[in-house]
């Protein structure tokens, strides 16, 4: 193993995560084992239903783990009460969504925003420099008063982006960022995010093109809730006879 | 036709897969039709039906007043004078309807109200009799006068509808009347007066000369093509002849002509148009409501609509499909409205006949079936319309761009915030006039009455005038009854008098003080006069204050000169510059020796429950030559103090009086607290309907408040989980709710008091509104209105805050 546990930012030990619905219980996550390093740049690829948002949403604080462990930033973090979990959120996590996710009602700096409403003993100024310097770096300080329904797809997903990193997180969490977009716009959304990196930003991207995981620095695989490599991912999706389903009747 | 029916069977099946929104459509727009019905079948009856006389529009009331300008009835004399001189009037009737008879039917005795009047009284209505005739021409001139009409009421209560009756002779208060006619179903006059016989006038001798006796009321038929200046001039002129004549009795007596229905409608007519608007600012609300649930509805079938666009629907169609849709809403609302309609009338029927003249005319007919079906039909055309604009401009091109989240549309939201503010505000206007109404209901109920009302059961005695022919009715009834009565057990005392406070009042003299300077022509100088048994002011608990009290031994009828004890009242009104009542004398005889005496001083009680006490003096009932009694005081009413429960006194004043006559009608008593509701019974009908109206509006606009929170935060299901992602706590959320619930409620209280200011002046037919005074209620009211809508948001907002901030992740 490359990485310690005290320098990775990210520390996942027997993760797994069970959906109870009906009579049916899901195992989306079973035993994930991942370190994520800082300013390390990762995609996360897998059929669907494997359990990719599953994990990028526990790595994101929006949902628990059934079991195992998880240390963000040096901080057990598995089994906050939902306020301490908004407070991590807010202050280390920025959220890039697969459908831009920008509340119509609000403006492009609004928007972008809206995380540091959420922090206590931020002046407004020093807010409007962080929103201008987030809305710069993705190229769309021109567009601060449109509302996102004036906005093109590519458009909007990069004041998302913008969004993200304007509480200047320790990680960026991408979900499927250019599944909305045509190759062109998802290009330059790809564009911005090596630049980011390159920037020291950490970024953790759920995709399923391989070109755009390409432009990772180290690529996961992810088939029925686990980690496997990538050899193992071709031949696993080769077997007709092993659908990515993990149901189990009660 | 066939795709309206495609509509039509469309809506059913939407309407059924989402029978929450049905429900409540369904359930707001019955209340608002429901309440619009009855309040016009309310206004219909008693303002705009006709009245039931043929010639309505030439029937005037002229209205006499006394030279201070209050209200005075005619004298008999000035009566037969005017009607003799007047050449405007077809006829001019007097009446009055102060006596009840006693009918001696089939089934024991029954008091009746009579409406004694002259012989051209039923040619002023025009109204053909069912059976037999009325009045010929003399007929009420002694000797041809006992002859009797029967209201339709009467002879089918009391004479089981036998077509046999004309020609019968039947025995009023002991004597012998001949049945002359029966008059149709909905004919009464007075209007108020139900169930009643009509008879001649039998006015007494002392009347027919008295020209300072004031009791006659008339109602006349105008010539025709007379119009109302014209007969008020012909008034005028022979009121000053009649002053000319007469100056002692008549000067200064004016006549305001009045049309019978503005007549009628003095006290209520405001007071049912204010009720009108309340029903339409109801009605309005429920509309705005309604608007407000097709708009939300509308929102979530956005795509459908795009959709439909995208296929080549026209923008008529998708209109088309939207009015169908609230048409067969308002259907279903229209049917459980009346049934709300019929609810309500049913419970206001006790209210409505004896609150208002034409009270028990109200019934839900055809005309209120009709304007509940244009209400239905304007209330979701109105309500249907906005959101139906709103949708069908919906743009196609959404329903290609799906996964875009652009919002609920801006203006969508403004719309509908701003049917909140209205509904806010309109509730804010019926509350303060439902709680200003209560207030003063509650505060006039709970005046100090100076003695313990419950306690107090009062029963009117009424005899037969021909059975007592020569014979003393205090010897032989009043005081009998009085004695037995005195001696039950939980009776503390025991009195007569023979016009109860409360009931009545207004039966007064012009009265001076001798040796004081003539008052002034204009000055009111009326003192009311009482005619008591000592046992009175015992049972009502009014004690000496100065001199002494009234006893037969010392006031005998013997007495040359009449004795008085006057109230505080009389002292402030009659002695305002100093001086003592007790020994004063008044000026009521020529002769010194003959002039009352003022004897004793005593409390003040209220005679009327809206004015302060009046001037009063009371004299013992035995003042009368015992001959003279049977005439003057053919009524009494019984006054009892119990010191138990007052009800168990009933059975046995019955018993007690029937021993002593058993053709004496029992009139069930009531107690002084009984006494004082009935009087405020048009009080307590306003104050009920607004107090429903009020209720009615706060909860449509809570459930509307509800609804467009609720489908706020459905809506916003993403921003909020959202928000929620980037780091909102909870409570945020639920302020972030509550903050916009404020907002609304701010701008519906602010448009609210806004729209009462400038309302004042409507709403001044039913309730007086004074800032400072009432600033403490109408603050409260607020407070409480605010509340209630952020009570009403609690649940949403709660919602709001448990929302999965997963919900962000996932693409619809
Ligand atoms: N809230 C839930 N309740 C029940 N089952 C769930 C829930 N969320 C996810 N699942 C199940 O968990 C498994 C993993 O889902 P997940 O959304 O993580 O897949 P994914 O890898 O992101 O797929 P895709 O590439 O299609 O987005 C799926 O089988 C899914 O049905
Ligand atoms: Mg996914």
């Amino acid at each position: 193993m490359a990485i310690t546990e005290s320098e990775s930012l990210i520390h996942i030990e027997e993760l797994t995560k069970v959906f109870y619905t009906d009579e049916i219980e899901t195992h989306a996550l079973s035993g994930i084992h991942l370190d994520i390093a800082r300013g390390e740049y990762v995609a996360m690829s897998g059929p669907s239903g494997c359990g990719k948002s599953t994990l990028l949403s526990i790595l994101g604080l929006l949902d628990t783990p059934t079991g195992g462990r998880y240390t963000l930033n040096g901080k057990e973090v598995a089994n906050l009460d939902f306020a301490a979990r908004s407070r991590i959120r807010n202050q280390e996590i920025g959220f890039i969504f697969q459908s831009f996710n920008l509340i119509g009602d609000l403006t492009v700096f609004e928007n972008v925003e809206l995380p540091l409403t959420y922090r206590s003993g931020m002046s407004t100024a020093e807010r409007k420099e962080r929103v201008m310097n987030s809305l710069e770096r993705v190229h769309m300080a021109h567009r601060t008063r449109h509302y996102p329904a004036q906005l093109s797809g590519g458009q909007q997903q990069r004041v998302a982006v913008a969004r993200a990193l304007s509480g200047s997180p320790s990680i960026l969490l991408a979900d499927e960022p250019t599944g909305n977009l045509d190759s062109k716009n998802g290009e330059a959304v790809m564009k911005l995010l090596q630049e980011l990196h390159a920037e020291g930003s950490t970024i953790c991207m759920v995709t399923h093109d391989p070109r755009f995981a390409a432009h990772a620095q180290r690529q996961i695989h992810l088939f029925d809730g686990k980690v496997v490599a990538e050899g193992e991912l071709l031949q696993l999706l080769a077997d007709p006879a092993h659908n990515p389903s993990t149901t189990a009747t009660l | 036709m066939h795709t309206i029916l495609q509509d039509l069977r469309f809506t059913l099946r939407q309407l059924r897969s989402a029978p929450s929104f049905a429900i409540t459509t369904i359930l707001t727009l019955a209340l608002g039709i429901g309440c619009a019905t009855a309040v016009f079948s309310v206004i219909d009856a008693t303002l705009l039906r006709p009245l039931p006389f043929a010639h309505q529009g030439e029937i005037v009331v002229p209205e006499t007043l006394a030279i201070a300008g209050f209200h005075q009835p005619w004298s008999l004399p000035s009566y037969l004078d005017a009607r003799q001189q007047l050449d405007t009037f077809s006829a001019l009737a007097g009446y009055s309807t102060f006596a009840r008879v006693n009918l001696e039917g089939p089934s024991g005795p029954v008091s009746l109200p009579a409406v004694k009047s002259t012989d051209n009284f039923f040619t002023v209505f025009g109204v053909k009799p069912l059976l037999g005739r009325t009045y010929l021409p003399g007929e009420d001139q002694p000797g041809r006068d006992d002859v009797a009409v029967l209201s339709y009421e009467v002879w089918q209560r009391e004479f089981s509808s036998q077509t046999d009756v004309v020609g019968k002779v039947v025995r009023l208060d002991g004597k012998p009347f001949t049945i002359l006619g029966v008059m149709p179903a909905g004919f009464r006059f007075p209007l108020q007066t139900i169930h009643a016989i009509y008879i001649p006038l039998h006015a007494d001798p002392f009347y027919i000369s008295c020209r300072a006796c004031h009791w006659m009321e008339t109602v006349g038929l105008l010539k025709p093509g007379v119009t109302l200046e014209r007969s008020q001039a012909n008034f005028n002129e022979t009121f000053t002849n009649l002053a000319r004549s007469y100056p002692a009795s008549d000067t200064g007596r004016t006549v305001h002509v009045l049309p019978l229905q503005v007549s009628i409608n003095k006290q209520a007519g405001a007071p049912l148009k204010t009720l009108g608007f309340a029903a339409l600012a109801l009605l309005s609300i429920a509309c705005v409501n309604v608007a407000g649930l097709l708009l939300a509805r509308g929102v979530k079938r956005e795509r459908e609509m795009a959709l439909r666009a995208a296929v080549g629907a026209g923008r008529a169609r998708i209109i088309r499909q939207m009015i169908t849709e609230s048409l067969a809403l308002s259907a279903a609302g229209l049917g459980l409205g009346m049934a709300i309609a019929w609810l309500l009338l049913a419970a206001m029927r006790t209210f409505l006949i004896s609150a208002l003249a034409r009270g028990i005319d109200v019934h839900l007919n055809l005309p209120a079936l009709g304007v509940a079906l244009l209400l239905s039909g304007l209330t979701s055309l109105a309500a249907s319309m906005a959101p139906a604009l709103r949708l069908s401009g919906t743009d196609p091109v959404l329903a290609l761009r799906s996964g875009v989240s652009t919002g609920p549309s801006r203006s969508q939201h403004r719309l509908r915030s701003s049917f909140i503010v209205m509904q806010v505000a309109l509730s804010m206007v019926l509350l303060s006039v439902a709680g200003l109404l209560l207030r003063n209901l509650a505060s006039m109920l709970t005046t100090e009455l100076g003695y313990p009302a419950e306690k107090i059961l009062t029963t009117q005695v009424t005899l037969s005038p021909a059975s007592y022919a020569g014979k003393d009715p205090i010897a032989t009834l009043y005081q009998p009854l009085l004695d037995r009565v005195s001696h039950m057990p939980g009776v503390q005392a025991a009195g007569f008098i023979n016009v109860l406070p409360i009931q009545n009042f207004g039966s007064n003299r012009d009265t001076h003080i001798t040796g004081q300077p003539p008052y002034p022509p204009r000055l009111d100088v009326t003192a009311e006069t009482r005619y008591v048994t000592p046992g009175y002011f015992d049972a009502m608990g009014i004690h000496l204050v100065r001199g002494r009290m009234l006893t037969e031994g010392l006031d005998p009828w013997q007495n040359p000169a009449g004795t008085v004890v006057v109230n505080e009242a009389f002292q402030r009104k009659f002695f305002s510059s100093g001086g003592d009542p007790v020994g004063a004398h008044i000026d009521d005889n020529d002769k010194a020796e003959l002039k009352t005496t003022i004897v004793g001083k005593v409390t003040d009680i209220r005679q009327d429950f809206r004015q302060p006490p009046m001037a009063e003096m009371d004299y013992l009932a035995t003042e009368f030559p015992p001959k003279d009694r049977i005439q003057m005081l053919p009524s009494m009413t019984l006054v009892v103090r119990s010191s138990g429960d007052p009800g168990q006194l009933i059975a046995p004043i019955r018993d007690a009086l029937h021993q002593i006559d058993p053709t004496i009608p029992f009139q069930t008593p009531e107690t002084m607290a009984q006494v004082v509701r009935d009087s405020l019974v048009f009080d307590r009908m306003e104050n009920w309907l607004f107090g429903i109206f009020a209720g009615f509006a706060l909860l449509l606009s809570l459930v509307g408040l509800y609804g467009l929170i609720q489908h706020e935060v459905t809506l916003r299901r993403r921003d909020i989980g959202l928000r929620i992602a980037l780091g909102s706590t909870r409570l945020r959320v639920v302020v972030e709710v509550i903050q916009r619930v404020t907002l609304l409620m701010a701008g519906g209280i602010a448009m609210g008091w806004g729209l009462t200011l400038a309302l004042q002046r409507i709403l001044g037919s039913v309730v007086e509104m004074h800032a400072a005074h009432d600033a403490a209620l109408l603050s409260g009211l607020t407070l409480a209105l605010a509340l209630a809508g952020i009570a009403a948001s609690l649940l949403p907002a709660t919602q709001a805050a448990t929302i999965d901030p997963m919900h962000a992740l996932r693409s619809e």
